[in-house]
């Protein structure tokens, strides 16, 4: 059995990578992706950029020139998504002169790939350390306040230092915001630690001091309205048979003279005393002894 | 015979491109993005836009807006397109988490300069309406949103006073602060308020959907920590607290209780002398009828007859005769 319908076979499933794969090794299509920039250089220059994702034939948009790059030039793949970085532990004194440390994070593009490439040989490394000065001359010499407090403005000032430099590399720089300030210095943060605390103290005796005196607040007020209460009660007898024997007066006297006749005398009757009658204007001798 | 081998090696070739590797579906908890020669598909007639959760910076986070596969399938799919399918469960992430550094906890400095170790949680998912910026926009969204949402979160801590204001030792006595005289300590305002902090934060961080495809679900700071000596400071502030509130709420019973007996003295006063003076009152009525009934003398001839028992307990009468 012959064995050229197995190559042939295999030649038919190996065919159409084989072809697409060196159609794409000898630049008639280029497949871009999301987010992605493809540098073209031909002859040591720069012969054009592909930015617009999907398929592109570099040959219609970048001239008859494309077919060399394969042989004579360079295909540089570059991502223009954001990308983020964090620079920490970096030094700055406030205008008090206390030692701080400051971390920054920010967020940068890729704008132009050409400049990326080729105007600064390590465009990450040196926008970092822009970054980093340009945080450093912000913040240095600013009150600790407001190098605690007003981070968000600080941040657009360092992002509006850095971003023409940037721009020239052929990056983009998204949001800056300074991510951490913090003391440096172990002693200090113990001082204000026993600052805070002793500010604590200060606090809870303040606090038993007030309530002791809410305390004594409430029972003084307590007493003067319990006093006003007992005399209240002391004075409703004389008040209430004082005003009753008034009303009865201001109708009649008379009555009010009966009403008394009465009760003396009904006391009298209930009573166990002694009694002897005389005549109302005699004069005689009462003898009060007993027995 | 070897062209149809070669014809049959293409089909099979086909048929493993598009019928078998072809096909593919969408888990319920993902929503999938079709890109062709590696271009998204996009919305049709929709162009770049800023998502309206970014407030600030909008030039720099223009998306265009993709077409979104939902759950399901079997879809089908060209050799030349691609499937990429982003999980849309809510997942949580301790916001200790960095991938550039292993740490514990989260140092922040307080408003009166007091550093503090912060833990929490947040949890967020990929934002089905935005999905560009997660999966081509940005390469690592989620350090995005963590260098982001700590940013935030510790300038926050740095500027956070309590928002009721109250004086730091206090006031007059008859100021409602008394128990509250810890407020204005920092690290005290911020345990108090902890979901005040955890609102604010999601509310900064409305805009991680348009900057980076992410929506942030919750945050939850679920410690402050400061140091152990600040600690016991605050401990004895709180026994206090509780102590003061408990002296006082037994001042106030006892005032109430004293109160309401002295009411209750004065009540029974009054009863004592209503009690006195109703016969007082009941009399004259009765003596006031007899005397508009028959004048003076019907009063004194009543007077005259309540005298006459008196004769009979009298020992000796010294009568005068006239």
């Amino acid at each position: 059995m012959t064995p050229m319908p197995f190559i042939a076979f295999f030649l038919g499933l190996i065919v159409v990578p084989i072809a697409l794969g060196l159609a794409k090794r000898f630049g008639i299509y280029a497949v871009v992706e999301e987010r992605e920039a493809q540098v073209f250089t031909v002859f040591g220059k720069v012969l054009g950029v592909l930015d617009e994702p999907g398929l592109n034939f570099p040959m219609t948009q970048l001239g008859m020139r494309a077919f060399l790059v394969p042989f004579f030039g360079k295909r540089y793949r570059v991502s223009t998504a954001w990308k983020q970085h964090y620079y920490r532990k970096l030094m700055v004194n406030s205008e008090e002169g206390t030692p701080m440390g400051v971390g920054i994070w920010y967020e940068m593009k890729v704008s132009d790939p050409v400049s990326y490439l080729f105007v600064n040989a390590n465009p990450e490394g040196s926008l970092s350390a822009n970054v980093a000065s340009s945080t450093i001359s912000t913040l240095s010499n600013l009150e600790m306040e407001k190098m605690l407090e007003s981070r968000h403005s600080l941040s657009r000032t360092v992002r509006a230092a850095v971003s023409p430099l940037s721009e020239k590399w052929g990056y983009r720089l998204g949001s800056v915001y300074i991510r951490k300030v913090a003391f440096t210095d172990r002693s200090m943060v113990d001082n204000i630690t026993e600052k805070v605390v002793k500010r604590l103290v200060q606090v809870t005796s303040a606090m038993r001091q007030d309530g002791e005196n809410r305390v004594g607040l409430i029972q003084s007020e307590t007493a003067k309205k319990v006093s006003q209460k007992l005399a209240e009660a002391s004075a409703s007898r004389p008040a209430v048979v004082g005003e009753t024997l008034n009303q009865i007066r201001q109708t009649d006297p008379e009555i009010l003279d009966a009403v008394l006749e009465v009760m003396e005398t009904e006391k009298l009757l209930s009573s166990p005393a002694k009694v002897e009658v005389v005549p109302r204007d005699s004069s005689i001798l009462i003898q009060t002894s007993g027995g | 015979m070897s062209l149809i081998a070669f014809i049959l090696g293409l089909l099979v070739y086909i048929v493993f491109k598009v019928g078998i590797r072809g096909f593919y579906t969408v888990r319920p908890d993902e929503r999938a993005v079709k890109t062709s020669f590696g271009r998204a598909e996009r919305m049709p007639g929709a162009s770049e836009q800023t998502h309206p959760s970014v407030q600030d910076e909008a030039d720099l986070y223009s998306y265009p807006a993709l077409r979104v596969i939902p759950p399901g399938g079997p879809y089908l799919k060209m050799p030349w397109q691609k499937v990429h399918k982003v999980p849309i469960a809510t997942q949580a992430l301790d916001i200790v988490w960095d991938p550039t550094k292993q740490q514990s906890t989260i140092e922040a400095v307080t408003k009166d300069n007091l550093t503090t170790g912060v833990n929490g949680q947040i949890r967020y998912r990929a934002s089905e309406e935005n999905l560009y910026p997660y999966l081509f926009g940005v390469e690592s969204p989620l350090e995005h949103v963590m260098g982001y949402f700590i940013s935030v979160l510790r300038e926050r801590i740095a500027n956070f006073s309590d928002p009721k204001g109250a004086p730091l030792v206090g006031g007059d006595a008859g100021t409602p602060s008394a128990v509250e005289l810890s407020e204005g300590v920092s690290i005290n305002d911020l345990r108090k308020n902890l979901p005040m902090i955890n609102e604010y934060m999601e509310q900064q961080c409305n805009s991680t959907i348009g900057r980076y495809g992410i929506e942030l679900d919750a945050a939850l700071i679920t410690e402050i920590d400061p140091p152990p000596e600040v600690d016991q400071a605050l401990s004895a502030i709180n026994s206090t607290r509780n102590q003061v509130a408990a002296d006082i709420s037994t001042a106030r019973a006892d005032a109430e209780q004293q109160i309401t007996m002295s009411e209750r003295a004065v009540e029974i006063a009054r009863n004592n002398a209503e009690a006195e003076v109703a016969p007082l009152r009941e009399l004259a009525t009765i003596l006031s009828k007899i005397k508009t009934t028959g004048g003076r003398d019907a009063l004194k001839a009543y007077m005259r007859n309540l005298r006459v028992p008196l004769y009979a307990r009298a020992d000796r009468v010294i009568r005068v005769e006239d």
